[in-house]
């Protein structure tokens, strides 16, 4: 089933034309990778999926709510961890927030961390806080715009499991990444930005391109 | 190592060169600040003084002084009050209440001991004073004001004391020659007196001469008749009535020499030895004149003489909450100072604020939470808001302790324009918050922001001294109508009545500033996704 459809989606800035007329679709449960040079238009693809950019023309059907981490993370600083989760719950009307709260501590490693301020924290952490910040409205889609920017293989590994276990547990990942050994082996499809099209690609699809 | 810095300094100013906003900032902002400086201070020069009159009887001199007023930039209103002239300048509406006080019991100064009445020269052009009634919150202008209103004052002053002085002159002359002509007069007069004394003296000699020879005289035709008698033996028919009629000649001279004659002369001298007693007063009086006359003729009268007196009062008196003390220098700076505070502190607040919230990486995930876009400006806005409030709450408990004015007397009022006010400022350093994108030109831009309303505040360039597209334009500064507010509050203890113009702009300007700012607000968010 799918998740997210795009039909006939096209995105200029000005004159220039950055989608055009590009129709795929998202599975639902899936994680799918946007790949493309750099600079091609998979952070906007990623903003028109998020809703932050409206399409010059065509529609996108997404069956689902979205949570989404970008590639700076998108926490208060100052703030300490459970702050920042309280926070951003409030702001997106969570209900029982306690215990959510609790729960995403407990399942992303974090427990320890609860009263550490962001700034203090590593940037696998940061990176682990900032998706538990996108987990708070319990997403079924969550979409990560350059999860592994700036992490050391060894997070990168932790953020990659983190990746998986939140897929099992139902929700469909859309993810962007320049680090590409690991994204053909987390991805199960992939959307390919190639001159102003998105095409739908299979996994093996995805392990020709990056070589 | 200089090579490096150079390479430095040269990277900054590309940046600065690729940041548009911030080199414009940096490179007009002087040009801009020269500007507005020159527009402000280039005439310095009093303009337009909004005054209450209030006359308390009507005289040509009144008239005269009104036209003078209105020649020099004063806008006359009269009133037929004190109580109105003064409550103009409480509300602030005004800048000072001109009182001209009819003082019918004046009289010269300095020349009272000479007794010389002041009702001979036209009387009616010295019962008058002038009381200003000041607003000394108003530092920047009040002097001037004064100034300008004592610079009319003098040169009514001096006409009227060149033709009273002329006036004093004359008469004093005149006076003078009279004393001398009645001393002279005096001096004939005690010399007559002598003479008169002297004739009488002789006279007096020469009749007790007289006498003594008449008495001589009888005591020889007493003997004669007595030798008669006895020679011839005459009847008594015959010599009785003669010595009868001697004894009663006798007796009439004695008693012509003895009594009359004495006491007339005895009297005389008396009467003369007091005529010349009191001649001799009136020409040491006299004398005593002319050395008062020489004396006045020596003291410079032109500066001494003052025909129209001016005081200057200030509105605030008696609102201390000292007794017996009046407001200090601080009292009157202190709303200014309390404006000030609020307006630089907000808009700097408010603008960094903003844009810290914008440069976070946690904005984006902020603007795509279930927020409404007047909730998230609302939110921080109220940030800001509470931060400033706290900051002047903690300002006016400390100033509470050591100002003589009583702030709190009028809390409500004072809330209300607090709350009013904070809210404009903070609105207009939000809208900065949105227009720049990084928190040096924010700051830059709210400094600016707030010297240009320090600029045309009453602390630097008053209304008053501004020309007037400029005033005009400025008489709607928040910084200008909050300072008007706060010294009515807090030195005037009006209050903000019933309705006021001022707190309704400030309203109408917090208004204006949140519609902009949520519009500012709803582009940027665009951009900033994008």
């Amino acid at each position: 089933m799918d998740i997210i459809s795009a039909r006939d989606i096209s995105k200029s800035f000005g004159k220039k034309r950055v989608i055009s007329d590009s129709t795929f679709s998202v599975k639902e449960g899936s994680i799918t990778g946007i790949v493309g040079l750099n600079g091609s238009g998979k952070s906007v693809l990623i903003k028109m999926l998020i809703g932050f950019l409206k399409s010059n023309s065509g529609r996108i059907e997404v069956n689902g709510k979205i949570g989404f981490s970008m590639q700076n993370n998108s926490l208060y600083e100052n703030l300490s961890v459970k702050e920042n989760l309280y926070y951003f719950a409030r702001l997106s009307n969570v209900h029982d927030k306690k215990e959510k709260i609790s729960n995403l501590l407990s399942r992303l490693s974090l427990k320890d961390y609860e009263k550490v301020l962001v700034k203090n924290l590593s940037g696998g952490t940061k990176k682990r806080v900032d998706i538990a910040c996108s987990l708070l409205n319990d997403p079924n889609i969550l979409i990560l715009d350059e999860p592994f920017s700036g992490l050391d293989p060894n997070l990168i590994n932790e953020i990659s499991k983190f990746i998986f276990d939140i897929n099992k547990k139902g929700v469909t990942i859309i993810l962007t990444s320049h680090v590409f050994h690991e994204l053909p082996d987390l991805c199960s499809t992939g959307l390919w930005v190639k001159n102003g099209q998105v095409i739908e690609i299979s996994k093996s699809e995805i392990k020709r391109i990056y070589k | 190592m200089l090579f490096k810095s150079i390479s430095i300094l040269w990277k900054n100013i590309l940046v600065l060169k690729n940041s548009k906003l911030s080199a414009l900032i940096i490179l007009i902002g002087p040009v801009l600040l020269i500007l507005l400086l020159g527009l402000a201070l280039g005439n310095t020069s009093l303009k337009n003084i909004q005054t209450n009159l209030y006359v308390e009887q009507n005289t040509t001199f009144s008239n005269q002084f009104k036209e003078e007023l209105v020649k020099n930039s004063f806008i006359i209103q009269d009133t037929n009050t004190l109580e109105d002239c003064l409550s103009g300048v409480r509300k602030k509406e005004k800048v000072l209440c001109i009182e001209i006080k009819n003082q019918s019991d004046f009289s010269f100064p300095n020349l009272d001991s000479t007794n010389i009445q002041v009702d001979k020269i036209s009387a009616s052009d010295f019962q008058n004073s002038i009381n200003l009634h000041l607003d000394f919150s108003r530092q920047r202008i009040v002097w001037g004001v004064i100034s300008k209103v004592d610079a009319i004052v003098n040169s009514f002053s001096q006409k009227l004391r060149k033709n009273a002085l002329d006036e004093l002159s004359k008469e004093v002359l005149d006076l003078e020659g009279t004393a001398k002509s009645n001393k002279a007069i005096v001096k004939v007069s005690s010399a007559s007196l002598t003479n008169i004394k002297s004739n009488i003296r002789n006279f007096q000699k020469d009749l007790e001469e007289d006498r003594k020879n008449l008495n001589n005289s009888f005591k020889k035709l007493e003997s004669s008749i007595d030798e008669v008698d006895d020679l011839y033996k005459a009847p008594d028919s015959i010599i009785f009535p003669v010595f009868v009629a001697f004894d009663k000649l006798k007796e009439g001279w004695t008693n012509f020499t003895e009594n009359q004659n004495t006491k007339i002369l005895e009297n005389s001298n008396t009467d003369i030895n007091r005529i010349e007693n009191n001649l001799k007063i009136v020409e040491r009086e006299l004398s005593e004149v002319q050395q008062v006359f020489e004396e006045l003729r020596s003291q410079d009268l032109d500066k001494e003489f003052n025909p129209i007196p001016l005081f200057y009062t200030s509105i605030s008196e008696g609102i201390s909450k000292k007794s017996a003390s009046q407001p200090q220098f601080l009292d009157y700076l202190f709303p200014s100072f309390l404006s000030l505070f609020i307006a630089f502190i907000s808009i700097t607040l408010g603008a960094t604020i903003v844009v810290r919230e914008r440069i976070s990486g946690a904005y984006i995930r902020e603007i795509m939470s279930k927020t409404s876009d007047f909730t998230q400006i609302l939110g921080r806005f109220l940030t800001v808001f509470f931060i400033v409030l706290i900051q002047i709450l903690i300002i006016l408990i400390i100033s509470s302790f050591f100002l003589t004015i009583p702030l709190f007397s009028n809390i409500g009022s004072l809330i209300v324009s607090i709350i009013v006010s904070i809210a404009v400022f903070v609105s207009m350093g939000m809208i900065l918050g949105y227009i720049f994108d990084s928190q040096e030109t924010a700051i830059l831009g709210a400094v600016s922001l707030s010297i240009l309303l320090v600029l045309f505040s009453s602390l630097i360039s008053p209304l008053e001294t501004l020309p007037d597209l400029t005033r005009s334009i400025f008489s709607f500064s928040p910084l200008i109508l909050l300072e008007k507010l706060l010294g009515r509050i807090l030195l005037l203890e009006t209050g903000l009545g019933t309705k006021s113009l001022e707190l309704i702009v400030l309203g109408v300007t917090f208004i204006i500033s949140f519609i902009i700012l949520m519009g500012l607000y709803k582009i940027k968010k665009r951009g900033e996704i994008i």
